[in-house]
């Protein structure tokens, strides 16, 4: 048998000349900071981080400093149109769309700050302690999710909106239900692709405790998959709450949400569409600017996207 | 290279399984019972085909996975769960492993200084901050970097370079033995050799032990004192390195080695290249028969009983092969 195919003598050692290393000239930085210079970098995404600042303070702000109140009725402005005492206009009754379309922002800013609680605190801790502890008890806790999928999630909603008398709190009570189910799943899934992966393996071999290898390597490397779904959960759940006021089953007059105004305007569009308009052009720019938010935040903190 | 009055055993393993359960009734059997003694110092090359429980091999070794059966003692002290931590978190220390994918290997949101250190704190090894520092940048020019590699994320590098990190990591707890799962297959020709120059400086230099893995006999040559081949989670033939080459003997060890290209095209063309038959079996429920038995060109009745043991048919030069006496 001839073997020379190789031969030693084909390992010279090749020595590696100071000017081959190579440099890398960008500076280094943490974490946090390192996102946040991304982040500045992507135009849309700072665009949209500007109107939601925007939005949050006039919905915080605006029904205080207005003189109307989002029910007070005055039958001398049926249907103003914008002007300056009326901003927005007012609706059916003469009350001040202005001050209604921030106090219903307001509600949806609150179902939305809710969802994305419930995702990242119930969501996250259930995907996680599903991946981490695995065998049985992850048999069963994907059993329970299996089943709360297989439910439509309207129909959940609508059968406890129909139990329960109309309001905030029932529609995220009904919400907190099967809000979260996703994100479990979606981290569940995660942990389990970077728990096989080649530098957890490292870390296990180097001796590093369980607390370690969860806190270094699995968590930082979900933080993409959390950031882009509550960023799509947020606009979800604002939209799921208006569709429910827009068919009626959500919240109803003299209370104001986004949904309720919408279906207010609808009912008038032909002949004042200006009723219609705002509060859809309020909705449309919260869930567009989350969800390029959102695209921004992935990005930015994905460190590969670094330049 | 080692004389023979000085082998010392560094790791000895006896009858390793590792079984996965796949579907519910069916057995995949990644390590069949494999027995194989590494003495300090030396290199130990393992090649086989994808798939034959090279990597499973290594990783059960390293307790990464917990053997179906058969132990693990490394330097007199057997690996299970009598050990007390301490003594389990000390293996750990002594006991390394160089990845295959230097993509995969590196966590893609640390720097290099914490991925290098991370052993030195998991083992206490540093007294302060800076002192890990220093440490981690004579690692790093060790292994042929820089110093300001050290602010660097995995992405920036090369895979040449990832690997070199790799092997600064394992280096950073002071190990005794390694075990260098593909540590080369996924880079450059010209890399490779860089790499394997390294591997046998750091050897001289620390007095490493390797279990040095690869698919691919020509590899392995160059670096192995002695070379294990394994077929479906069986070693076929244990020889050493010049022994093997010269005298192979299991008829899967003669056809890998047929394989292996000549660098000259008269003795290219008349050689007799021994193709294997069919492609590898899966190894999910395979029966008893030698496991070799479905692409042996020489295969008899006797070779559907059973595996054939592994048999010194001459000094250090085992074959699991019942057509050799
Ligand atoms: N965690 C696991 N669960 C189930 N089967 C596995 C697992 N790990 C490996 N296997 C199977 O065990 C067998 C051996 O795999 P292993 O990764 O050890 O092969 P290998 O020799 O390292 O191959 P390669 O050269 O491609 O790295 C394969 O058939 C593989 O599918
Ligand atoms: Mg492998």
């Amino acid at each position: 048998m001839r073997n020379e195919a190789i031969e030693d003598s084909l390992f010279v050692k090749v020595k590696v000349k100071a000017e081959e290393k190579e440099h890398i000239a960008a500076p280094a930085s943490g974490m946090i900071a390192d996102a946040w210079l991304r982040l500045r970098k992507n135009k849309a995404a700072v665009v949209a981080l500007f109107i939601l600042i925007a939005i949050i303070l006039l919905a915080v702000f605006a029904p205080v400093f207005s003189k109307y109140s989002f029910s007070d009725t005055d039958y001398g402005s049926v249907f103003a149109q914008p002007n300056a005492d009326h901003i927005f206009g007012a609706d059916q009754f003469g009350r001040d769309m202005w001050v209604r379309i921030w106090m219903g922002t307001r509600i949806s800013l609150m179902i939305a700050a809710v969802a994305a609680v419930l995702d990242l605190v119930v969501g996250v801790l259930y995907g996680a302690v599903s991946a981490l502890l695995g065998g049985r008890v992850d048999a069963v806790m994907q059993r329970i999710i299996e089943v709360l999928v297989g439910i439509p999630h309207l129909i959940i909603v609508i059968l406890f909106l129909m139990a329960f008398p109309a309001g905030v709190g029932t529609i995220i009570a009904a919400l907190s239900i099967t809000g979260w189910v996703n994100m479990a799943r979606l981290v569940r899934a995660e942990i389990l692709k970077l728990k096989s992966q080649e530098f957890v393996m490292a870390s296990q071999v180097l001796g590093s405790s369980k607390f370690y290898i969860i806190m270094k390597d699995l968590i930082p490397n979900t933080v993409g998959v959390i950031v882009i779904n509550v960023m799509f959960t947020i606009p979800n759940a604002i939209f799921t709450e208006a569709f429910l006021s827009f068919i009626g089953i959500g919240l109803a007059e003299p209370q104001a949400s986004l949904g309720v105004l919408i279906n207010g305007g609808y009912q008038v569009l032909q002949n004042y569409p200006h009723v219609l308009i705002f509060p859809a052009v309020v909705i449309v720019l919260i869930m567009v600017c989350f969800s390029v938010l959102g695209d921004g935040l992935r990005d930015a903190m994905d460190p590969q996207m670094r330049k | 290279m080692m004389t023979n009055q000085e082998k010392q055993i560094l790791l000895d393993v006896k009858h390793l399984k590792k079984y996965f359960q796949v579907g519910k009734k069916q057995t995949l059997k990644a390590v069949d019972d494999v027995s194989i003694q590494i003495y300090k110092g030396e290199t130990l090359g393992l090649v086989g085909e994808s798939g034959c429980g090279k990597s499973t091999f290594g990783r059960t070794i390293l307790h990464l996975y917990e053997p179906t059966e058969g132990s693990v003692t490394f330097d007199g002290i057997t690996v299970d769960h009598s050990l007390d931590r301490k003594q389990a978190h000390e293996l750990s220390r002594r006991m390394q492993m160089i990845f295959q994918d230097p993509y995969a290997s590196l966590n893609p949101r640390r720097k290099i200084m914490d991925i290098v250190g991370e052993g030195m704190d998991a083992h206490g090894l540093a007294k302060n901050r800076k002192d890990k520092e220093d440490q981690v940048v004579n690692l790093l020019e060790t292994v042929g970097l820089q110093a300001e590699h050290a602010d660097r994320f995995p992405h920036e590098f090369s895979g040449g370079q990832r690997q070199r990190v790799g092997i600064a990591r394992a280096l950073a707890v002071n190990p005794d033995f390694i075990v260098c799962d593909e540590p080369i297959s996924a880079l450059d020709v010209s890399i490779q050799a860089q790499v394997v120059n390294l591997l046998e400086e750091l050897q001289e230099e620390r007095g490493l032990t390797y279990l040095f893995i690869a698919h691919d006999l020509s590899m392995v040559k160059h670096i192995s004192d002695r070379i294990g081949v394994m077929y479906l989670g069986c070693l076929m033939e244990l020889a050493d390195s010049e022994e093997l080459f010269e005298n192979p003997m299991h008829p899967y060890t003669k056809a890998l080695l047929s394989a292996i290209p000549i660098p000259d095209p008269e003795i290219e063309k008349s050689r007799k290249r021994i193709m294997l038959e069919g492609s590898l079996p899966s190894p999910i429920n395979l029966k008893n028969e030698c496991k070799f038995a479905s692409r042996c060109p020489n295969c008899k009745e006797s070779c559907m009983q059973r595996q054939p043991e592994l048999k010194e048919v001459s000094p250090g030069h085992f074959v699991a092969c019942s057509c050799i006496e």
